[in-house]
């Protein structure tokens, strides 16, 4: 067995992989990337729709582009990258190493390293994760897939489709299957709200048409072989049915937009995980439970926009770079606590001393003309800033100056 | 007119009013939001992004900028009809003046 030796493996050649990678090498650590696909860039490839790079690049583009962006960025410093490589086990070694086995086209490997970074992204949740209820015939496919089959493998899925769920990569799909001429029938949300951007409402269903049914949602799957139709009924505030208000729309497909979720799989029986991110618990240098495992991008919490993943992940790679060099200063790490309206907070401990920690959250309802505020446990207000609105769909973040991190604090949104 | 901003994903909420001589743009969150809300009042427009395919599989394209939203349609017709010759290059134009816009159509990735 081949026995490779780094002083940090990336897990994931993806955004959020690509760009941990070209950080930890630009501060000075030697990297190996491995991916268990044919090609760089994760999801990105199959992103062909435009609206990335804004915050990041300055410059509005599409997914292969922004990856595109990465990869010559990543060739450039000569990092060594190993695709259709996939990690099996990750194991931390008694002095301190890792011991990483991936399985090739060339076969098992071993890969040793001083620190890991998990970037393998998220998955998307399925019929079963919802319950849904019914029938399993063709025709019921994930967003995400039927995104790889008509752009990347140029293969046609349906002609009359349902949306289940109005994720963003729903409603992505939606314009796109409308583009390919299909009838796009509409788009059932279980929630009262949109859990996708507005923009994406209003530029992928709206432009074209396509109704969007909230507090509505598929209850039954029609078909034998095929599928032949769904059985749809409004949502009750409580989330019953109303099943008085039960109706059949004939279908062929049926696609699922009902959320992602980290894919943790790999090393979510060794370190600690966060319930409500389904993501690793980290600190502010991205490190997980585990010494030198570092992890950042869509396994450490879904985002909305990738710039959010490569801005993330290149704070991530300094840190794992500086951790291999033994110059990763860890002080007392004080508790970050999820306060009003806030449902989940990245990172779970923060230290105080120079610079600025950047908070992300997600929020679990609707607020308008509001403050997000960091307080400490004495009430003592250490960050606030005025929020037109904060939503569900949106993951917000607040900028704390560390210097004023001297407890633990708690992340709260506010009237005033 | 009331519009939801498509230029980054904040998507602020504008409201566009058309005076006699000039149009009033409030509830931008940037500059982007007054091109926008400009533009919309006016000439809507959209980058249209779409495949062509490549061998046994595709090639990703896009408009260089948008184009307006009344040839978006004839837009996609004209990707349709494109047929590709290896080799291929990410930027390269496979259509120019597509649809009369002025706007080329341009590979963004290669899969």
């Amino acid at each position: 067995m081949d026995k490779i030796k780094t002083e940090i493996l990336v897990i994931g050649g993806g955004a959020s992989g690509l760009s941990a990678g070209i950080s930890a090498t630009r501060n000075g650590a030697k990297v190996i990337i491995v991916d268990r696909e044919e090609k760089l860039g994760g999801i990105l490839k199959q992103c062909i729709h435009n609206g990335f790079g804004l915050k990041y690049y300055k410059k509005e583009m599409t997914g292969p582009e922004y990856a595109n962006n990465l990869i010559v960025e990543a060739k450039s410093l000569n990092i060594p990258i190993l695709m259709q490589t996939s990690v099996t086990k990750v194991t931390k070694m008694q002095n301190g190493s890792f011991k990483v086995k991936v399985v090739s086209p060339n076969g098992l490997k071993e890969i040793i390293a001083k620190a890991v970074i998990l970037a393998m992204g998220c998955r998307e949740r399925t019929a079963a994760s919802i319950s849904l209820g019914g029938t399993r015939p063709v025709g019921v496919i994930s967003a995400g897939s039927a995104q790889k089959m008509i752009n990347v493998y140029g293969q046609m899925i349906g002609k009359n489709v349902v949306i289940v769920g109005s994720g963003d990569v729903g409603l992505i799909m939606a314009r796109r299957l409308y583009f390919e001429g299909a009838n796009v029938i509409g788009v059932y949300e279980i929630n009262s709200i949109p859990s996708g951007l507005n923009r994406n409402i209003v530029q992928c269903l709206n432009d074209y048409n396509i109704p969007l049914h909230l507090s509505e949602t598929v209850v039954e799957v029609l078909g034998k072989d095929r599928v032949s139709g769904v059985v749809v009924a409004k949502v009750n505030p409580d989330f019953s049915f109303d099943l008085k208000t039960r109706r059949v729309i004939p279908c062929d497909t049926i696609l699922l937009s009902v959320g992602l979720v980290p894919e943790t799989d790999l090393v979510s029986n060794d370190i600690v995980i966060n319930k409500l991110t389904s993501g690793a618990v980290v600190d502010d240098n991205y490190q997980t439970s585990t010494s030198g495992l570092f992890s950042c991008g869509n396994v450490l919490h879904v985002h909305d926009i990738v710039d959010d993943v490569t801005m993330e992940s290149i704070d991530a790679g300094k840190c794992a770079a500086l951790f291999v060099k033994n110059k990763l200063t860890e002080g007392k790490k004080f508790k970050v606590l999820t306060g009003n309206l806030v449902r989940y907070s990245v990172p779970s401990y923060a230290e105080g001393g120079q610079g600025f920690l950047n908070v992300k959250f997600r929020v679990s309802g609707v607020k308008k003309d509001c403050f997000i505020t960091a307080r400490l446990a004495d009430g003592t207000v250490i960050a606030k800033r005025p929020a037109k609105i904060v939503l569900p769909a949106q993951m917000e973040q607040v900028v704390i100056d560390k210097s004023k991190i001297v407890g633990d604090l708690t992340i709260s949104v506010e009237d005033n | 007119m009331k519009l939801t901003c498509i230029m980054c994903p904040v998507g602020c909420n504008l409201t566009v009013k058309k005076l006699k001589n000039e149009i009033i743009v409030t509830g931008n969150g940037c500059p982007r939001g007054e091109t926008f809300g400009k533009s919309e009042a006016i000439n809507p427009t959209r980058i249209v992004t779409s495949i062509i395919p490549y061998k046994d599989r595709t090639v990703s394209v896009k408009t260089t900028n948008p184009i307006p939203k009344n040839k978006i349609i004839e837009c996609l017709n004209e990707i349709r009809n494109v047929k590709l010759n290896p080799p291929v290059r990410m930027g390269q134009v496979v259509i120019k003046n597509v649809c009369g816009t002025g706007e080329s159509v341009v590979i963004t990735g290669i899969n």
